[in-house]
């Protein structure tokens, strides 16, 4: 039987988690015949570090992030790098140390450095396949949230 | 076929209604973060300055929430080739010409952006499609009077 999802390029899932998201495609797809696309999957905190020192070496303040103290403690990490005149690799194995100190402290700078975080294309969805989306993540994941900016499903399983 | 190339060049960068700068002379180019310049908005003119490093994807959220894509390689949306799109440190774009794409009751559509006032958002990001929070991602709000 053909798969009814397809990962997007560079989203790699479990294999536990990979079941539970071809369990909910293949009920999506019995409600809406319309397949899935997984736009992200869970995050390391090596990726995160690099993805973060993009953002702050271009001087954003990381005020998108809700939560800021941590926020603050990433950019106090970049900041304290820069002044001691360290390479990029350098601060940003700073910046990774910084997220793996928050993940043992249970704080999360972006949900997908939780495992079984997970992100589905809704833009091409109408109004009713949202709704069928939704019934068919039911039991399937713990929380299922329509992201408007950008738009997407987060899934946390 | 440095020739062809160049016109070949020529023909997309005209076909986005855009114009592009490596090297300005404007003052706000020395700023290294996201910056849209909100008096040529005024003038009709989307000027985007950029920092040296940026997101591979672009994509705009009109007043009404409405996101429309400009660029996403992997899902063949080009405003401009991928290469000249991640050297470039300042984009000009022609608010009245300026199209998108965009999905409206699934079915996939390129229209124009700007239609009306209100608050735009220039939403930057290596992956259009997860939390600004999950990605390396730039954005700025900008005022759009039409």
């Amino acid at each position: 039987m053909a798969e009814h999802y397809t990962l997007k390029s560079g989203v790699s899932l479990d294999s536990t988690i990979e079941a539970k998201v071809k369990k909910l495609a293949d009920a999506y797809y019995k409600l809406a015949n319309k397949d899935i696309v997984v736009t992200s999957g869970t995050r390391s905190s090596s990726s995160q570090a690099s993805a973060m020192y993009g953002k702050t070496s271009g001087g954003d303040k990381l005020s998108v992030y809700k939560d800021q103290t941590s926020a603050k403690e990433i950019l106090n990490a970049y900041d304290a790098g820069v002044k001691a005149g360290k390479s990029k690799k350098e601060i940003t194995a700073d910046i990774k140390d910084e997220i793996d100190d928050q993940i043992k402290n249970g704080k999360y700078i972006s949900k997908h450095l939780q495992k079984g975080a997970v992100d589905v294309r809704s833009r091409d969805m109408t109004a009713a396949d949202k709704t069928n989306f939704k019934k068919a993540a039911a039991g399937i994941a713990t929380t299922v949230i329509l992201e408007t900016t950008p738009p997407h499903f987060h899934l946390q399983f | 076929m440095q020739s062809l190339k160049l016109i070949v060049f020529t023909c997309i960068v005209m076909m986005a209604s855009c114009s592009l700068q490596k090297n300005s002379n404007n003052d706000q180019s020395e700023s290294r973060i996201l910056h849209v310049d909100e008096k040529a908005l005024a003038k009709g003119t989307l000027l985007l300055h950029l920092p040296e490093k940026k997101p591979k994807g672009l994509a705009i959220q009109t007043p009404n929430g409405e996101w429309f894509v400009l660029q996403d390689h992997e899902e063949a949306i080009e405003i401009m080739p991928q290469t000249l799109f991640d050297s470039v440190d300042e984009m000009k774009f022609n608010i009245q010409t300026l199209k998108g794409t965009t999905w409206r009751e699934s079915v996939k559509t390129i229209d124009v952006i700007f239609t009306s006032s209100g608050k735009y958002l220039i939403y930057f990001a290596d992956n259009l499609e997860t939390e600004p929070e999950n990605t390396f991602s730039l954005q700025e709000v900008v005022d759009f009077k039409n």
